[in-house]
């Protein structure tokens, strides 16, 4: 059986892995697409957030120290399956949670995606509003609450136009909007050369006493932050032929621009009592600095909501209820709740649904937990495609009835880690969180979880793993002592088909 | 999610067989390990040690 040319077409229109020949973005490419889709309005509400706690240089040292470990889990975590095999993050989470519990991450990447991608619909409807009223294309009263409606709907159909090309469409968007990177840093720079002695010498407003608590806050909204990517990771690196295509765009294209363009609303905090760069440019540099500073905003926003819906339409063609649908129909299905979010209540979701999503958050550390223990020590780094995909109770990934309770109890496990050690929405913390961080140890302890609870799916001939495959050597040896007592349909299964 | 799924669709067949049929199929390489180990855990090691 061959792959048709216009199933080939689409490829990247499903949730199927894609094939060699379908995997074309360089790291050029892939790291211009990662960079448009990481800037938009929620680094300066991370740099407004760092700011609070900490001042400027050392703000910036343990943000950017966290992105960096956070942007490593998440890449060691759903990294090795999307580009091994062409499959965005939701797909590559069948081996740990099975063929039906996929369901879990699957939701979460729908809702985090999609609730964020609501939030900078509704920045970007504000920021282009302020945007034509500065150009003088509107007045500044006239229209009242009509403009944010009608502009989300516009930029819902502009995204929605644009991502009928799938993921082209969302490499066009990025090549267009691209600039806006080095706009921010151009802001980034503005401040720092003007400013440098107030920044220095600025006190941060909300410091606790105790300077370490302050210092792992920054460090862990810097990890938090980049284990949001998450759900938009896979359905970009799959694109990429392999590896060594990933690794640095990942690390500098999608990890780097957060601190970097976060700086701008840490600066902006402490010195302007800002993070909003519209408000300060103009102090600084007057009408013109405020109109560029409001283009920068709306073309982030617009990029990487654009990518947002892509990685969640991508993620939603799992369902199998969705599989046969038109790519216009499920790009309709994503695209529907953030156009009527952003139309009917804007104002109620802007103030309401930031906690929700904070509690999202804390789902993706114990998630990277449990991959990367998954695939690095139970699995060895085997993984098989096709079980993936398959259904049925001898299926290696089908665990009990699809779902696999040890991944289920470890992300539990994981999410009371982190809430016991800080509460994600009012920052109440316990006394390890200081020297621990949340998210760290949140996905160490789904990690260990994970692990001892799969020995009991293992005993239970269960999962598809080869008894003992954590042992050191087990594989390099093709011990697998008791392979005897393995179902007899999943040994071969596993024996044809473990890539 | 669905019911029991005897055989897979044709063109899902045809991925995975050819998927498959390469054997290379790797996940990161030594640079990419290198450029890992570099930016997750050296870089953010010594920012932490100099920032505190």
């Amino acid at each position: 059986v061959s792959v048709s040319e216009p199933a080939a077409a689409s490829a990247d229109e499903s949730a199927w892995p894609l094939l060699p020949s379908e995997r074309t973005w360089g790291a050029a490419r892939l790291t211009l697409t990662l960079a448009t889709t990481a800037a938009a309005t929620w680094c300066y509400l991370i740099g407004e957030s760092v700011g609070s706690y900490l001042g400027f240089v050392r703000g910036s040292m343990a943000l950017t120290a966290g992105c960096f470990i956070g942007m490593l889990l998440v890449l060691l975590a759903a990294g090795p399956a999307c580009v091994r095999f062409g499959i965005d993050s939701v797909a590559a989470t069948k081996p740990q949670f099975g063929t039906r519990g996929w369901v879990v991450p699957a939701v979460l990447q729908a809702v985090s995606i999609i609730g964020w991608n609501s939030l900078l619909i509704i920045f970007f409807a504000k920021s282009a509003v302020q945007l034509a009223v500065a150009l003088g294309l509107l007045a500044p009263a006239a229209g009242g609450g009509a403009r944010v409606p009608l502009l989300t709907l516009f930029a819902c159909a502009v995204i929605f136009t644009a991502l009928r090309r799938g993921a082209t469409g969302v490499s066009l968007v990025s090549n267009i909007l691209f600039a806006h990177v080095f706009v921010g840093l151009w802001m980034l720079y503005l401040i720092v050369s003007h400013r440098w002695p107030e920044l220095v010498a600025a006190r941060p407003a909300l410091a606790a006493p105790q300077p370490l608590w302050n210092y792992t806050t920054g460090v862990e909204l810097g990890i938090g932050t980049t284990l949001s990517w998450w759900p938009y990771i896979g359905a970009m690196i799959r694109m990429a032929p392999n590896g060594r295509t990933v690794v640095l765009p990942v690390m500098l294209g999608m990890c780097l621009p957060v601190p970097l363009l976060s700086l701008i609303g840490l600066a902006g905090v402490l010195v302007l009592k800002t993070s909003d760069p519209s408000q300060w440019l103009r102090t600084v540099g007057g009408p013109t600095y405020a109109v560029v500073s409001l283009a920068f905003v709306t073309a982030a926003n617009f990029g990487t909501t654009t990518a947002g819906i892509y990685a969640s339409a991508v993620g939603l063609r799992n369902f199998q209820a969705l599989q046969r649908r038109s790519w216009t129909t499920l790009l309709l299905f994503t695209i529907m709740p953030v156009a009527c979010v952003g139309i009917f209540i804007p104002e109620l979701f802007f103030a309401k649904f930031g906690n929700f999503l904070a509690l999202i958050g804390v789902a993706f550390a114990p998630l990277c937990g449990i991959q990367i223990m998954d695939y690095f020590v139970l699995r060895r780094r085997r993984l098989d495609v096709r079980a993936m995909y398959t259904q049925g109770p001898a299926q290696p990934y089908s665990f009990w009835g699809g779902v696999n309770p040890a991944a289920l109890a470890a992300l539990a496990a994981g999410c009371a880690t982190y809430v016991l050690l800080l509460n994600p929405i009012s920052y109440r913390s316990s006394s390890w969180y200081p020297h621990l961080t949340a998210s760290l140890p949140a996905a160490a302890s789904a990690a260990l979880v994970y692990f001892l609870a799969s020995s009991l799916v293992m005993r239970a001939g269960r999962g598809g793993y080869r008894r003992g495959a954590y042992r050191r050597g087990a594989y390099r040896h093709g011990a697998d002592r008791r392979g005897a007592n393995r179902n007899p349909q999943q040994a071969a299964h596993e024996r044809q088909n473990a890539t | 999610v669905g019911d029991e799924q005897p055989a897979l669709p044709p063109e899902l067949e045809a991925r995975i067989a050819a998927l498959e049929s390469t054997a290379s199929s790797t996940d990161f390489e030594a640079w990419g390990w290198f450029w890992m180990v570099l930016f997750g855990i050296v870089l953010p090691g010594a920012l932490i040690a100099l920032g505190w």
